[in-house]
């Protein structure tokens, strides 16, 4: 049965957050809020949350972009310059940035593309590169395609303990513990 | 090395030399393609792999094929196996413990020559099913297997072989030894015996390679299990058979 999904588009125009440059100096502290620069960074979110085991609402998907457009009825996005983490049982196992990226709620896929790096975060070490990725949230598996390579270099380790491609395609995990190729 | 039952017949300054017309030449290998780098191992010639990220490596395809290389002892192994599994060792996640093969499985190992001679010493072995023990050094083959080992003859000239088959083999490449067990025929040939080599027979025969010539050891569970034929070369090169059966 289909889990019911939580998915909610945030557009935001974001004063001084993310990547805003450091404010100037200044000598009046009463309201500091209030000195900060009035917008240094247009920022899109998205983000995807699921019911856990215990009802409570957990994160499935965060996307950042620079730039990009949400559909008015919020269920799907196309964003630019995006960066994301994708999570699997409410902890985040990897992230992502990629020129663009698609994400739909009806297919409950992702598609980034443009050249994506995929990083894992628990286990961390695991670093895939693609032309394309599509996370299918559902299956909790990511399929990338094009030029694939990919490396394991635990933290602490002397040297990878595995690398290898360009590969037509491969095929992982969300959390990246098993992968497949073709 | 010769256990319980039988007659144990001993065979020292046989074998050792080159001049396998099938050895490797490693000029003539293919650039490795669709490579994974899997631990100290290299996985290539597959058509699929399923990767247990710091455990494991299951590659499939009829030309999957295994290399490792020991560089500090110029030593290399190759396996090829329809599929093959690779496991990581444990407690040292970037080193390949084992790695099992199944479905005409072909194994070459190359090393420097023994005693110091020039050239190299190339075991080729072939069987259904294989383990290669990577951190033990030791290769077990389950048949029937045909198997090849050769290397320059001592002094120079030439080369010296043995080759046949068996039920299955073990190849410790760590000591250098190769035991052939189980319905054993193999021929060596050397400088010393005619084009057709001398041929033997056994239950179980150890080849150490470490020596140069070859030590032989033969053991037999019943005395007509064991043959020997030894065929030396004349200085007139007629051959002179000597036939002797326990």
């Amino acid at each position: 049965m289909r889990r019911p999904i939580v998915w909610s588009a945030l557009v935001l125009a974001l004063a001084g957050c993310g990547g805003r440059p450091s404010p100037p100096p200044v000598s009046v502290t009463a309201e500091p809020e209030e000195r900060l620069p009035e917008v240094a960074t247009r920022e899109i979110q998205v983000r995807w949350q699921t019911p856990g085991a215990d009802g409570r609402l957990q994160p499935e998907l965060e996307v950042r972009a620079a730039r990009g457009r949400v559909e008015p009825d919020g269920q799907t996005g196309d964003l630019e310059e995006a960066t994301g983490t994708l999570y699997r049982e409410g902890e985040a196992r990897a992230t992502f940035v990629a020129p663009l990226v698609t994400a739909t709620r009806a297919s409950q896929q992702l598609v980034a593309s443009g050249g994506v790096t995929v990083r894992s975060i628990r286990p961390p070490g695991v670093t895939l590169r693609a032309r394309t990725i599509t996370w299918y949230s559902e299956s909790h598996r990511v399929i990338a395609r094009g030029d694939v390579w990919l490396e394991q270099k635990p933290p602490g380790a002397r040297r990878a303990v595995l690398w290898g491609g360009p590969f037509e395609s491969a095929a992982f995990d969300t959390q990246i513990e098993r992968l497949t190729i073709p | 090395m010769c256990r319980g039952l039988g007659v144990y017949l001993v065979l020292i300054g046989v074998v050792g030399a080159v001049g396998w017309a099938g050895r490797a030449d490693p000029q003539a290998a293919p650039k490795p393609n669709r490579a994974i780098h899997f631990g100290d191992i290299v996985l290539t010639g597959f058509e699929r792999v399923e990767v247990a990220l710091g455990k494991s490596a299951k590659a499939t395809g009829p030309n999957t094929t295994v290399d490792a290389v020991d560089d500090a002892r110029k030593s290399s192994a190759r396996l090829q196996a329809a599929l093959m599994t690779a496991f990581l060792a444990p407690k040292d996640p970037d080193r390949v413990e084992r790695v099992e093969a199944q479905g005409n499985v072909r194994f070459q190992g190359s090393r420097p020559a023994s005693g110091g001679a020039a050239g190299s010493q190339v075991v080729r072995g072939t069987g259904s099913k294989a383990v290669y023990y990577r951190d033990r050094r030791l290769l077990e083959m389950q048949g029937p297997i045909t198997f090849a080992a050769d290397e320059p003859a001592p002094g120079g000239t030439g080369r010296q072989t043995v080759n046949g088959r068996a039920d299955r083999a073990v190849y410790d490449e760590a000591k250098n030894v190769l035991s052939l067990i189980g319905d054993v025929q193999a021929t060596v040939v050397t400088p010393q015996t005619t084009a057709n080599g001398s041929t033997f027979s056994g239950d179980r025969v150890d080849v150490d390679m470490s020596s140069n010539p070859y030590t032989v050891v033969i053991s037999v569970t019943a005395p007509e299990r064991g043959r020997v034929n030894i065929r030396l070369r004349e200085p007139e090169n007629e051959p002179q058979e000597g036939t002797q059966r326990k």
